[in-house]
């Protein structure tokens, strides 16, 4: 599968990525990254092309739950060992996936009940969640409100695989069409990208 | 008739010290030695003791021939003739004696002559040895031979008669050519079989005979070429029946070798089965309980194994016999290893379990560990359909597994005609689903799920494994669903008694 997709054209991305990690420019490797998803979901089995990033930004495509289960694992192992090493293992999607793992372990969270004032402990756990004063509420942070800086939480980067959603489903979800961003949690998607991580990782195994 | 000459040569010269005499001695035995015919002849030194001292002064031989006699005094004349030293020679024809002393070579001239005449042996005497030279070149008497002898016997003064009964001494016993090679045939043939007996009863190396016969021949006077053959002819023979016999007996020894053989390995193959079935037995002690042997089980199968010969390989590919056997077999068309399965059913960790058997059909399907699709979940081999289904109804006593889960989809089959409908009814018989109220669809996070042997028929093994997401809810879409059931149904054959009747009122679609 990746011997396929792994043109010159995505190693190249990969490298600019690795360059953007070292750099501590954690914003634009974190748009780099969800563009490369992106670009390796429209690069469908029928679609020989790798759609260029521009492509992907007008189609204004987003990943979906079945996107997320069908990601190349090569691709997801490559970019996970990208930000793993430029940031000592603090993130990536094998931190992300370590926090919600110790979380589906430890607390017994019922979605049916999800709420106001009960949103998924891994949102606050990675830092996404809106401060507000008294307690934790469902709420996210805006894009530009994340912790672009390694003093974040661990698990807190990559993060806009996940705030990039259509404005439609932004507004269902009680946000303000800016994304995934101040509104609430959407377990599924969240879920499906855990899921999606350690089946690739027990295919490594 | 003294066929001999008797010579005695003594150095009797007053001039010689006597080391000289001895040297000169010394040199005349070996110069007569010299001489063609001599070379066997016996030299007797003769002593004689000269100013108190014994040394030797002259020799003694006897010559048989008139040739040898003849070259021996023209040597004698010569020594004389180059070292005139006085020397007394005395010649001893049987009665007739003749001494001469002298220094001059001239005074054996005379004897030469005399010897030349061939006066000085008997007249038989040269006929014999004419007769003898005859048989030696022609190996028999042809008649110009006779015709010659006859001249020769009437020059020596022979009678007739005389000439005759030489020529017949002479020839002996087998006169002609053909007699002798018969003859000779005959010895040669008896001593074969000699040997031939000999050999059977001792069998020791073979002697060549050849230097015996060899000896036979040149007495009876047959060509020794002529000979040769005959012995060869007969050693042949001899050596072809030696070699046959002891080629039958190599291979009636290598036949019973054979048979013996064949039963050692036969009694071999027997030991070796009994030793492998009280091994099978030992393994099938050893892993009733356990599917792995525990530590003391392993070691004592261990020695159970070495005590009876058995390879690592063949003790591993019996324990996975038994093991198989004992605890279900865990083939797969796939090459995927599905004993880490089998493990967690056998410690009855159900949902251990259920991961591990999405773990194992996404890999058996090899598509980079996406959720089966409907179109991809054909792929799964029967072979893998079977053993995940065999591993799962035989820890739950039937209760979980893929063919448990088609007996309730028959059942749905009964009372259900709406295919999107049954699909649902069949969600919910599993346990997958509760009852749907009008804003709740009734689907459970997958962690809700009942991972015990309490859970509904077929409650297990979820079908995860096609769904992208699983904590929000685990809710398998119908299109797969319909489709897996369709594998399942052509991949295994419900047993009749299992299956309800079906109503042919209502013909399935997915059947």
């Amino acid at each position: 599968m990746l011997a396929s997709a792994m043109t010159t054209d995505l190693e190249e991305s990969l490298s600019e990525l690795s360059l953007l990690l070292y750099e501590e420019d954690w914003k634009a490797a974190d748009r780099l990254t969800t563009d490369l998803l992106l670009r390796a979901v429209a690069h469908s089995p029928g679609n020989s092309a790798i759609p260029s990033r521009e492509e992907v930004q007008r189609h204004r495509l987003h990943l979906a739950t079945e996107t997320l289960a069908t990601l190349p694992c090569p691709l997801l192992n490559a970019l996970d060992d990208c930000w793993q090493s430029a940031s000592g293992g603090h993130f990536g999607f094998s931190a992300q996936l370590q926090v919600y793992a110790d979380i589906l372990e430890t607390v017994a969270f019922d979605p049916a009940l999800r709420n106001w004032s009960m949103p998924h402990p891994f949102f606050e756990e990675v830092g996404w969640l809106m401060l507000f004063p008294l307690r934790p509420v469902g709420f996210l942070k805006f894009y530009s409100w994340l912790d672009f800086d390694l003093d974040a939480p661990m698990g807190h980067l990559p993060a806009l695989w996940y705030w990039r959603v259509p404005r439609l489903a932004s507004l269902q979800m009680g946000g303000f069409l800016t994304g995934q961003g101040a509104c609430f949690g959407d377990l599924s998607r969240l879920d499906a990208m855990m899921l999606r991580l350690s089946r690739c990782h027990q295919l490594g195994g | 008739m003294a066929k001999e000459v008797i010579v005695l040569i003594k150095i009797v010269d007053s001039g010689l010290t006597n080391d000289d005499v001895v040297g000169e001695v010394q040199y005349l035995i070996e110069d007569l030695r010299d001489l063609d015919g001599m070379s066997q002849t016996r030299f007797y030194v003769v002593n004689e003791i000269r100013d108190s001292d014994e040394i030797r002064v002259g020799i003694r031989f006897e010559v048989s021939s008139t040739e040898n006699f003849r070259s021996v005094i023209k040597r004698l004349r010569d020594r004389l003739f180059y070292n005139p030293i006085e020397t007394r020679f005395l010649f001893q024809f049987s009665d007739l004696k003749l001494q001469i002393q002298t220094h001059k070579a001239e005074d054996l001239i005379g004897l030469m002559s005399a010897i030349q005449s061939g006066y000085l042996f008997p007249p038989q005497y040269n006929y014999f040895l004419e007769v003898e030279k005859c048989i030696h070149t022609h190996y028999h008497l042809s008649n110009v031979d006779i015709n010659n002898l006859k001249l020769i016997g009437q020059r020596l003064g022979l009678t007739q008669e005389q000439a005759h009964d030489l020529n017949d001494e002479v020839a002996g016993k087998y006169k002609t050519r053909e007699e002798k090679h018969n003859y000779f045939e005959k010895i040669t043939f008896e001593e074969f079989m000699y040997f031939r007996r000999m050999r059977e009863s001792y069998s020791f190396a073979s002697k060549d005979r050849w230097p015996m016969l060899e000896e036979l021949a040149e007495n009876l006077g047959l060509p020794k070429s002529e000979a040769e053959l005959i012995y060869k002819h007969y050693y042949k023979d001899y050596n072809e029946d030696i070699k046959l016999k002891s080629e039958q007996q190599l291979a009636k020894a290598s036949q019973e070798a054979e048979s013996k053989a064949k039963a050692e390995r036969q009694k071999q193959a027997q030991q070796a089965q009994e030793w492998r079935d009280q091994y099978r037995s030992l393994c099938r002690e050893a892993m009733t309980s356990n599917i792995y042997p525990s530590e003391y089980d392993q070691g004592r199968l261990d020695q159970a194994r070495r005590l009876r010969n058995i390879s690592v390989d063949e003790a591993i590919s019996i324990e996975v016999e038994v093991r198989d056997e004992l605890h279900g077999g865990i083939q797969s068309a796939a090459g995927v290893d599905y004993s880490r399965l089998r493990n967690l059913l056998h410690q009855q960790a159900w949902q251990e379990a259920d991961m591990e058997t999405e773990a194992v059909i996404l890999k058996a399907l090899d598509r980079d560990m996406q959720p089966a699709t409907a179109a991809t979940v054909q792929r799964l081999s029967a072979v893998d359909v079977a053993t995940i289904d065999g591993l799962w109804s035989r820890y739950s006593s039937g209760r979980f597994g893929f063919k448990a889960q088609q007996q309730v989809y028959r059942a749905q089959q009964q009372i259900q005609q709406d295919d999107r409908q049954r699909l649902l009814d069949f969600q919910q018989a599993l346990g997958w689903r509760e009852a749907p109220s009008l804003l709740y669809q009734g689907y459970r996070p997958y962690h809700d799920l009942n991972f015990s042997l309490e859970a509904p028929q077929g409650h297990l093994p979820t079908w995860r494994w096609s769904c992208p997401s699983l904590s929000d809810r685990y809710k398998p879409s119908l299109e797969v669903i319909a489709a897996v059931i369709q594998h399942l149904n052509g991949c295994m054959l419900l047993e009749a008694a299992a299956t309800p009747a079906l109503d042919p009122a209502f013909p399935t679609q997915l059947a």
